[in-house]
């Protein structure tokens, strides 16, 4: 070996530690985070289902009986967040409504039409990466509601990768509510 | 805190940076004063040779230079073999540099094989964190590094300096501790703080490229970059090798450098004799060198002028 390619050789271990520099330490913006469920609003129109408008719908967590929070939707979906620290959310779905006389069509009375919606899960402590952290992803999702109340009708689906009943993202549709449209 | 790490990055690989430069220095010079005693020997064995010629009544010039100039390809050589151990002094520097708790050393043998091949192994013990943005890791364990080293520089049966390339294997089962994360869910009132103590483990391969020179008898000086590349992990939490005791911090689950300036000491043990081939240069000698240069020279029969009078 030539007394010369030293200095070659000592200048490529120098960038290759030059170019180890602390890659590890950026969280890109796109990156994984604690997905909530994603449940979108459908309504049968002549035997046909079309995505409505929810924002008449609100939502209130559940945690025993006390109502945690309040939410009112727009568009023709809501992300719910889910308790991680337990295997259930329980969200009480509310929708106001009047009674009107069909004679003279006056209010009669106003109330409250609502159904319970449940979410069953394991939640998970998943690694995304050195400089994300953590965070929570869901197994073995199953999605429960009482119907008949402001809730015509429920499809769970979780059809989003990698597998069914697996909640990884906030893009992934949970549940379909079929809204009653009884009024 | 961002800003004293990079000062301290800085400081480190400005200290890699100035030791590669000067140990191939040392090496250079030491090299450069050996041939020139070499030289100098040999035209004194040269002078010597052509006097005795000249006795014997030979005087063909061009014979007593090809005599001179034999080139042997094999070779008897007596080595040196011994057991090299040697304390790392840039490990344990780290962690003074950082000005944090950590601790770490390494522990490098060799022994010779062949001339040219030697069996590595190391041994250390590494204690050491790193902040990351959103969490926090110590690891702390042994490591044992196992393989062979591999002599490239030629001349390197008379004096014991060399440039060599490592390959070894590393392993390490390590202590972890990941803290520091905290996961909120404000309007479930959750907050989950990340404490995650296992112990994982990583095997991985070493390919090292290092330089090595004798500063006194048996006490040799060596620096030596490594590339890890880690070959299997294993751990409970699917998180991936961060830091590892032998490594140090891991690129993308795989990558790590490290880095080591060791001082060992050779404990002699045998002298063995072991038939090389040695490749050696033809050095021609200047006289025949000229005379070739005199034969190939092109000398007209004619001169143009000649021609033209004719």
């Amino acid at each position: 070996m030539n007394k010369k390619s030293y200095i070659p050789l000592a200048l490529l271990i120098l960038m290759s530690f030059i170019t180890s520099c602390e890659r590890d330490d950026i969280c890109p913006e796109n990156s994984m985070t604690t997905p909530s469920a994603r449940v979108e609003f459908y309504t049968t129109v002549t035997g046909r289902e079309e995505a409505t408008d929810g924002s008449h719908l609100m939502f209130y967590g559940m945690m025993g009986d006390d109502t945690l929070f309040r939410k009112a939707p727009g568009g023709n979906y809501i992300t719910l967040p889910l308790d991680f620290e337990k295997e259930e959310s329980l969200f009480l779905v509310v929708k106001d409504t009047v009674i009107k006389d069909p004679a003279n069509g006056m209010v009669i009375e106003k109330i409250k039409l609502q159904d319970t919606l449940t979410f069953k899960y394991e939640p998970q402590l998943t690694f995304v990466s050195k400089a994300c952290g953590y965070c929570f992803t869901y197994k073995s999702m199953t999605v429960e509601a009482t119907t008949g109340g402001s809730i015509g009708g429920l499809v769970a689906v979780i059809e989003g990768e990698p597998s069914y009943g697996e909640l990884l993202s906030s893009r992934q549709t949970v549940a379909k509510i079929y809204i009653n449209k009884k009024d | 805190m961002k800003k004293r790490e990079t000062y301290i990055h800085l400081a480190i690989r400005l200290t890699v940076f100035l030791s590669l430069l000067i140990t191939p220095m040392v090496i250079y010079a030491q090299e450069k004063k050996e041939d020139t005693e070499h030289n100098l020997k040999s035209r004194k064995k040269e002078v010597a040779d052509s006097i005795r010629m000249v006795e014997r009544g030979m005087k063909s010039e061009r014979d007593s230079t090809n005599k001179v100039h034999v080139v042997k390809r094999d070779s008897l050589i007596e080595i040196k073999h011994g057991l090299r151990i040697g304390v790392d002094l840039f490990t344990p520097l780290l962690p003074i540099l950082g000005g944090n708790d950590d601790k770490a050393w390494q522990i490098k043998t060799d022994f010779r094989i062949t001339p040219k091949l030697y069996a590595a192994f190391d041994v250390g013990y590494q204690d050491r964190s790193k902040d990351f943005m959103m969490q926090q890791t110590r690891s702390k364990g042994m490591f044992f590094k196992a393989g062979v080293n591999y002599a490239l520089l030629r001349g390197i049966f008379d004096s014991d300096d060399m440039m060599y390339v490592g390959l070894k294997l590393g392993y390490s089962s390590y202590d972890r501790h990941i803290w520091g994360d905290t996961l909120r869910e404000p309007q479930w009132g959750n907050e989950v703080i990340v404490d995650i103590n296992d112990k994982p483990m990583a095997l991985w391969g070493d390919l090292s490229i290092g330089v090595m020179v004798q500063v006194a008898r048996n006490v040799y000086l060596s620096m030596d970059a490594a590339y890890d590349m880690i070959l299997s992990s294993s751990d409970s939490n699917g998180i991936g090798p961060m830091m590892v005791p032998g490594v140090g911090q891991v690129y993308s689950n795989t990558t790590g450098f490290s880095f080591s300036y060791a001082v060992s000491y050779r404990i002699p043990l045998y002298t063995k004799t072991h038939r090389m081939k040695i490749k050696e240069h033809i050095r021609e000698d200047q006289e025949t060198i000229s005379t070739k240069k005199k034969k190939e020279e092109f000398t007209p029969a004619f001169q143009t002028s000649t021609l033209i009078e004719e």
